[in-house]
């Protein structure tokens, strides 16, 4: 009697195509002619189409329109690098509907030799209708949130009608629109995270071009409300430096250094912000908004330490924090 | 420096409080804006009253996109921008070259915007 492994390593290909017609995904075999030459019985089933029908490129024209150049262009390219894919495009079932697929296609050896290859689709229109209805409630939950930050900058102005056209209004007015950009970098994550790359070049790519700020870092995924935060700080930091720092003369500079040091579960991220060549900088009297926002509110955000030099060659502002705080948490 | 009446503004905006805050900061740049109108029905009938020189509308008025009223106004000639909380993605492509004024609003953008709108004014 033959043991389980003894009769898997025996099966025959009639009985692997069994099995393939019995799993609850489609399933085709092209040889290495880029010809398909075997669909399984839930292909045959989805398309409403016979083998003779399907074999070769005849597959392809249930493909949509919209993504037939692209599929075969996938397709091709793998084909010829023999290389595994993985692609989404629609494929036009039985009773006329298209629906989204996604195809994983790799390359099969017989002794040692290319052969062909083998994919694997399944229906995924659920989830791709899913994940629209969810981009398009991100949308508009950003489009909201944007008309009530217009409502609050209206009443702002209506009940400190002295204060509107002065530079504390628009001071006001510029606060509004950081936190309103940094919500736009989330929604193109549907909420679930930003890039600290991002919400830097954000941030400060409005100021200055990179002959006066540089932003030097690796790529660093983020939690939403360290964005903000993050965003809210930098805009500080900059809308500073335009109006009294180095970015208020023609040839100041500001460098933006983060960094991640140590290993999980301890890794911190420091980032540096260095002014050279503004006019010289002497310590402000008193702390202002901005100043308060960045050592009070945005260390507590980040559970993390944040320091303002007022060096005079520049200013400085380190920030130090435990990454662990800056995970993105559902 | 006595300075030219800054031009006049058709504002289409379905927020009462957010067309309060466009008419004001217009006024404070020295343009005339008209009082705003709050639905797409609205907004074409001011269309025919004249009356003003550039347009600021908001690309949804209670779920209505202005769009009728931008065709109109790109076929008389009337410099016009969108408003929107959406981003410059949420405009139909045949309108990609058109101004957006992002919410919310900053005093130096209207000011900029209101120029170039008022520089491309039929002379």
């Amino acid at each position: 009697m033959q043991t389980p492994l003894g009769r898997a390593l025996n099966a025959g290909e009639k009985e692997f195509r069994e099995i393939a017609d019995y799993a609850p995904v489609m399933v085709w075999r092209s040889g290495d002619d880029r010809l398909c030459d075997w669909f399984n019985k839930p292909w045959l089933d989805f398309t409403g189409r016979g083998m003779e029908q399907e074999v070769g490129f005849g597959w392809a024209e249930g493909v949509h329109p919209a993504d037939f150049d692209r599929c075969l262009a996938v397709y091709t390219e793998a084909f010829d690098a023999r290389e595994s894919f993985s692609m989404e495009y629609r494929l036009r079932r039985h009773d006329g509907e298209y629906r989204w697929l996604l195809d994983n296609g790799a390359p099969y050896f017989r002794d040692g030799q290319f052969a062909g290859f083998f994919g694997s689709c399944i229906d995924i229109t659920a989830f791709k209708l899913a994940e629209s209805a969810h981009q398009l409630l991100v949308n508009e939950l950003n489009h909201r949130v944007k008309n009530t930050l217009a409502v609050v900058q209206s009443l702002a102005r209506q009940s400190f009608r002295d204060i509107a056209a002065s530079p504390a209004g628009e001071a006001f007015d510029s606060r509004l629109q950081a936190l309103s950009k940094a919500h736009d970098l989330l929604t193109v994550r549907a909420w679930r995270d930003a890039d600290l790359r991002d919400v830097a070049e954000q941030a400060l790519r409005p100021l200055a071009g990179p002959a006066r700020v540089g932003l030097q870092g690796p790529s660093l995924i983020i939690a939403p409300k360290t964005a903000v935060s993050l965003a809210m700080a930098l805009h500080e930091l900059g809308t500073n430096a335009v109006k009294y720092g180095a970015l208020s003369n023609d040839d100041g500079r500001v460098e933006l250094r983060w960094q991640i040091d140590g290993t999980a579960p301890s890794r911190r991220l420091r980032m540096l912000w260095q002014e050279s060549g503004g006019p010289a900088v002497t310590p402000p009297q008193h702390s202002g908004f901005g100043m308060r926002m960045l050592e009070r509110g945005l260390a507590a955000e980040l559970s993390g330490l944040v320091r303002l030099h007022f060096e005079p060659k520049g200013l400085r502002c380190e920030i130090d924090t435990l990454l662990s705080h800056t995970a993105p948490t559902d | 420096m006595t300075q030219a009446p800054g031009p006049r503004v058709l504002i289409a905006e379905d927020e009462a409080l957010i067309g309060m805050l466009l008419e004001d900061m217009l006024t404070s740049l020295g343009a005339q804006p008209l009082a705003p109108a709050t639905t797409l029905a609205q907004a074409l009938q001011l269309l025919d009253g004249a009356g003003f020189d550039v347009a600021i509308l908001d690309l949804n008025l209670h779920g209505e996109a202005s769009y009728p009223v931008a065709e109109r106004l790109r076929e008389r000639g009337i410099p016009f921008a969108f408003a929107s909380g959406y981003g410059r993605e949420a405009l139909k492509a045949d309108f990609a070259d058109v101004p957006l004024l992002q919410k919310p609003y900053r005093l130096s953008a209207l000011q900029a915007l209101i120029g170039q709108l008022a520089a491309n004014t039929a002379h």
